[in-house]
């Protein structure tokens, strides 16, 4: 009888676990989109208006933002010191291939870091610019879905992972 | 010394380059990478085309041929992945990169308003390898001592195209900044030196702090315009001597003089064959018409290589200070193949 009792806690504890690292996943999406949104406008202001190296400029840009965001422009600027043979596009796509999934965000703004990696350091300030400011518009289109998501789903799936573990354990005593 | 190249070259070219025979690599003067055309080396004013395996030959067939990757790879790797950080200098045909190497471009120009906007396309790159040459100015340097001020002359030092201004007057700055004073003209101490550095070939500066020793009483103005940087200088960080090279124009003669009507002792270089040849030039015939410069240097590359450079010195009435041209062989040497061996 104990037995079972300690069973049913564990699956009720499993389920709310699984529920809340959902619902971690849906908050932490949009501030990581804050992040990267940030780290670019840094970006700008280095390669805009102190025209700084794009290895230097992109190490300040990782200091601005902690977590994987961090991670992923301090790898970029780490490749593009270390390797004169890849492009820089290369060099932030290799970033992104090794950061990406410790990250929360998804798809879209992937693709829209990936374009502006095409960019980078091949033209002069104005247009650099430009292509920050294109990024940063749709990620921001992304931040506001991503927001609306977090409020409607973030709730949703602590509930869910709770109830759905009583239900289970219910079921299965 | 090609290998002080190596640090920013990258791919086929860079291998190229590092089998060439070590004799070869220590007197090269230029790397010159054309695309679909021989990779060429200049060394002691003769070419020298390298094929993939590093053989250097007289002739061009057999050379290896950079594609037009491989020039965009250089492009990536001389600037940092940052071209916008030298759009200004893009716009004159050349980057100064870390080492004080000019790297000269040949490319496609995009005009906007009539001027060059960038340059882009580019599939030529002319590699100038910076040397320092300590010493450079000592031979001649009692001669262009003014015992009474207790400072040197104002100085033109001319010279055609690749023919060691730059690497002597930054030995000159260097003497003058430490004090290092000939025999007979011992001041006590250095003087305060500016460098007006508008290519950054001078001193190199990497962030700020100069690659080469110009001395420790040295301001370096790094990238500046030369007129505006001159007269910031004065203002600003009272120099004893100014340094500024390649003169030529009305405003850089306007900017000499109001240093020197301040008491600045100048050094500058400029583009000619000898003083008849500057004279045709405006702005350097105002400046030797009104003898603005008490002293000429005038520097002559030997024609055979290991003649080393020699150097001329006129007074500002173009008689030569000293009847016999001085021929230091030791420096001589130096100059031609030295790699920069600290003295």
């Amino acid at each position: 009888m104990m037995l079972k009792w300690i069973g049913a806690t564990c699956v009720v504890v499993a389920a709310a676990a699984t529920g809340f690292r959902q619902a971690s996943r849906y908050a932490r999406r949009p501030r990581e989109i804050r992040q990267v949104i940030a780290a670019i406008g840094r970006l700008e202001t280095e390669v805009g208006f102190a025209t700084t190296p794009l290895v230097e400029a992109l190490e300040a840009a990782a200091a601005s933002c902690a977590g994987p965001v961090g991670e992923l422009f301090r790898t970029a600027a780490r490749l593009m010191d270390s390797s004169p043979h890849l492009t820089a596009a290369e060099c932030f796509r290799r970033a992104l291939e090794r950061s990406w999934r410790y990250t929360a965000m998804r798809g879209a703004e992937l693709q829209t870091l990936w374009q502006m990696a095409a960019s980078l350091g091949v033209s002069d300030r104005h247009d650099q610019v430009r292509h920050f400011r294109m990024a940063v518009s749709r990620l921001e289109a992304e931040e506001r879905v991503a927001e609306e998501e977090r409020r409607k789903y973030e709730p949703m799936c602590r509930h869910l992972g709770v109830l759905g573990g009583a239900l289970a354990a219910v079921l299965l005593l | 010394m090609l290998d002080r190249l190596f640090p920013i070259l990258t791919g086929p070219v860079r291998r190229a380059c590092e089998r060439m025979p070590a004799e070869l690599r220590r007197v090269a003067e230029e790397l010159r990478v054309r695309a679909e055309r021989p990779l060429e080396v200049v060394a002691a004013g003769k070419p020298w085309f390298v094929s993939a395996d590093g053989t250097a030959g007289p002739h061009p067939s057999g050379a290896y041929r950079p594609t037009r990757e491989d020039c965009d790879r250089l492009m990536e790797c001389i600037t940092r992945h940052s071209l916008y950080s030298f759009e200004e200098q893009m716009r004159r045909g050349f980057i100064t990169v870390a080492g004080g190497h000019r790297v000269g471009l040949a490319g496609r120009a995009v005009v906007e308003n009539g001027r060059i906007r960038l340059l882009r396309d580019v599939t030529g790159l002319n590699f100038r390898i910076a040397r320092e040459v300590i010493g450079a100015a000592e031979p001649v340097f009692s001669q262009l001592i003014d015992l009474a001020s207790e400072s040197i002359h104002h100085t033109l030092v001319l010279s055609p195209p690749q023919g060691g201004k730059t690497t002597f007057v930054r030995d000159l700055a260097r003497l003058v900044s430490y004090g290092r004073w000939p025999l007979g003209a011992s001041f006590g101490k250095g003087l305060k030196v500016g460098i007006v550095d508008e290519r950054s070939e001078i001193a190199a500066c990497d962030k700020g702090v100069p690659a080469f020793d110009v001395g420790p009483r040295t301001d370096v103005l790094d990238g500046c315009p030369k007129a505006e940087g001159m007269l910031m200088m004065v203002r600003s960080l009272s120099p004893d001597v100014l340094v500024v090279d390649e003169i030529g124009g009305a405003e850089d003669a306007g900017a000499v003089e109001e240093a020197a009507h301040a008491g600045v002792r100048v050094v500058a270089t400029a583009h000619a064959w000898g003083v008849t040849d500057a004279e045709k030039r405006p702005g350097l015939a105002r400046l030797i018409a009104n003898r603005t410069f008490g002293r000429y240097v005038v520097l002559q590359k030997g024609r055979t290589a290991g003649a080393g450079v020699r150097a001329v010195v006129l007074d500002a009435d173009f008689r030569p200070v000293n009847r016999k041209p001085f021929l230091a062989p030791a420096t001589a040497d130096m100059l031609l193949g030295g790699g920069g061996e600290r003295v």
